[in-house]
């Protein structure tokens, strides 16, 4: 008699093609046992609901992938478990075209004589992303990431998704490519609501500034070095909004925190922020308010109205914030893009709050109803200048044009955002400038890496841009130039020139 | 040092004539309106830049509210 041999096989893998079912839960086994939570859960519910409204068509089942942040999980927590945790999970891709296996083997073998571009124009024309499945039987979803709905809708409003990110998906010999923002499922082990949250928006801010990607079991490590304040660090009690300041700052980014005070103040942050491509980390307080603890969700777009006409006769500009109807949250309770309506809620004691109202995708009825306590957002350890202080200046500006160009009739519309310098100058090319004006830029200005970028713009397109070094805690001294739009008629040069002295900035004309 | 290696010196000829804007009193009358019409503009909007810049003073127990909801 030997002893059994184990550990001695490696696992399987095969890629098996199936259509994308008419209830998505039916591609997952309930658990066994008498679990906490209603089967299927809400996020396969959801992912199967959002899926459906992308035109999915077929689901292609990778039956064995390692992935990075599963296996750090693995490594810090389950791995002592009782049960034998598998190291790998399986990985679902989902295409909008109509194919079954033998079209996938035709597809494969096509590649293999000479046709591989063909094939894979074929897949990445289709694609729309992929969903890790772990092997936690409550916690299924682990990274997903998946396309955004396109920017126009239906309805008339316009999405925003500029804290998405492009994610190169490797699948048996095929590079595709998707445009998200990576979502998980918290597993309450290694990760609460908070820690998937802040990592989907390191998973943007990382790439930016070529860190290397904080895993849920590095930021609750992080999280819980210093500030452990009560209970345990595993399994996961939550982060408090100091405990996410922390992991933002070991993943080698800063924390800006700024409170929930007011519907416009908190459009206006969110906005600069999700525009910059920087995701926020939103600290809700679901209501009732008798609850003491918070959930979180990680903001990565907006959707966006028409500029709200400017009703107070003390001034003379328009806000580009308050376009703002809604944002996209990754709500780890429900999946990624859910809507958040953005809204007022007033408090017993007659304070008015910043809301945010949750709801499935295309459905009128309300998931949960929080107020906006606070605003997280991790940025380049270089950008030191918040959006409230670039908008303290940019809106004096604004009001001060509104003033010296009445025939805008008040329509000066300022909005607040970071550039890389890089982009600026690369885009600066399409802005009509004069060859002296575009040569003094590129070869005569000095930018910051991250520039703060205060646009004005009229009823004809751009009127001129305020560039600010974001390096600087002050919007003001810190202005480097002001770059004339096509937008400013002649006359409004000389007044442009005249507020670029005063500010003790150039003008790029 | 001679003119050639003085860095001050060489900026100050390389600098185009958009670069020496830079200036702490108005040229003219037109231009101090403009100025003038800043400082207006300023005071106007006081009140709505103050509550904005509020919000980046973070008390304590906002610090350590804890954000914890169960899948």
């Amino acid at each position: 008699m030997t002893i059994e041999p184990r550990g001695y096989e490696y696992p399987h893998q095969s890629i098996r093609v199936v259509p994308f079912p008419s209830e998505f839960d039916e591609l997952f086994t309930e658990p066994t046992g008498l679990t906490e939570d209603v089967w299927p859960t809400a996020q396969i519910n959801y992912l199967g609901f959002y899926l459906k409204r992308l035109g999915c068509r077929t689901v292609l089942i990778e039956g064995h992938y390692i992935d990075r942040d599963f296996i750090d999980d693995l490594a810090l927590f389950y791995s002592r478990s009782l049960r034998g945790y598998p190291n790998h999970c399986q990985r679902l891709h989902f295409f909008t075209e109509d194919f079954d296996e033998s079209r996938w083997r035709s597809v494969v073998a096509e590649a293999n004589h000479n046709q591989h571009e063909t094939s894979t124009q074929f897949l990445q024309r289709a694609y729309l992303g992929f969903c890790v499945i772990r092997p936690l039987p409550g916690s299924l979803i682990g990274r997903t990431v998946l396309q955004t709905f396109p920017r126009d809708s239906a309805e008339g409003h316009r999405r925003d998704f500029g804290a998405t990110r492009e994610y190169r998906v490797h699948l048996a010999g095929f590079e595709l490519g998707v445009r998200g923002l990576a979502f998980q499922q918290q597993d309450q082990g290694v990760s609460a609501c908070a820690t998937t949250s802040l990592w989907s928006a390191i998973h943007k801010v990382a790439l930016m500034e070529g860190l290397p990607f904080a895993t849920p079991a590095a930021i609750t490590q992080a999280a819980s070095r210093y500030f452990l304040a009560g209970g345990r660090a595993l399994p996961s009690e939550g982060l408090t909004i100091d405990q996410i300041c922390e992991a933002i700052r070991s993943s080698g980014l800063a924390p800006i925190v700024v409170r929930g005070l007011a519907l416009d103040q908190a459009r206006a942050q969110l906005h600069g922020y999700l525009t910059s491509g920087l995701p926020a980390v939103l600290a809700l307080q679901p209501l009732p308010l008798t609850r003491s603890e918070g959930h979180a969700v990680c903001a990565v777009g907006l959707k966006l109205g028409a500029i709200a006409p400017q009703t107070d006769p003390q001034y003379h500009f328009r806000d580009t914030a308050s376009a703002v109807m809604a944002v996209y949250v990754h709500d780890d309770r429900l999946g990624p893009y859910a809507v958040a309506d953005l809204q007022s809620y007033t408090l017993p004691k007659g304070e008015i709050v910043p809301s945010l109202v949750i709801r499935w995708p295309g459905e009128s009825a309300v998931f949960e109803t929080s107020v906006l306590r606070a605003i997280a957002v991790p940025v380049p350890t270089k950008l030191r200048l918040t959006v409230a202080r670039m908008r303290s200046l940019g809106i004096i500006i604004a009001d001060a044009v509104g003033r010296l160009l009445p025939d805008l009739e008040r329509k000066v519309d300022v909005s607040c955002r970071y550039r890389l310098s890089t982009e600026y100058q690369r885009i600066a090319f399409g802005f009509t400038l004069t060859d002296n004006g575009i040569f003094d830029l590129l070869n005569s200005t000095v930018l910051s890496r991250y520039l703060g970028e205060i646009q004005l713009v009229g009823p004809a397109g751009p009127l001129f841009d305020v560039l600010l070094d974001a390096t600087e805690t002050q919007a003001n001294p810190s202005v480097l130039c002001c770059v004339s739009r096509a937008g400013l008629a002649a006359s409004g040069r000389p007044i442009v020139a005249s507020i670029a002295r005063r500010l003790g900035a150039t003008v790029v004309a | 040092m001679p003119d050639a290696l003085d860095p001050a010196r060489q900026a100050e000829r390389a600098e185009p004539e958009s670069r020496t804007n830079r200036a702490s009193s108005p040229r003219s009358d037109e231009e101090q309106r403009v100025w003038d019409v800043l400082e207006e503009a300023r005071q106007n909007v006081k009140q709505l830049t103050k509550r904005e810049l509020e919000a980046e003073l973070l008390p304590s127990e906002l610090m350590s509210f804890r954000l914890k909801s169960g899948r």
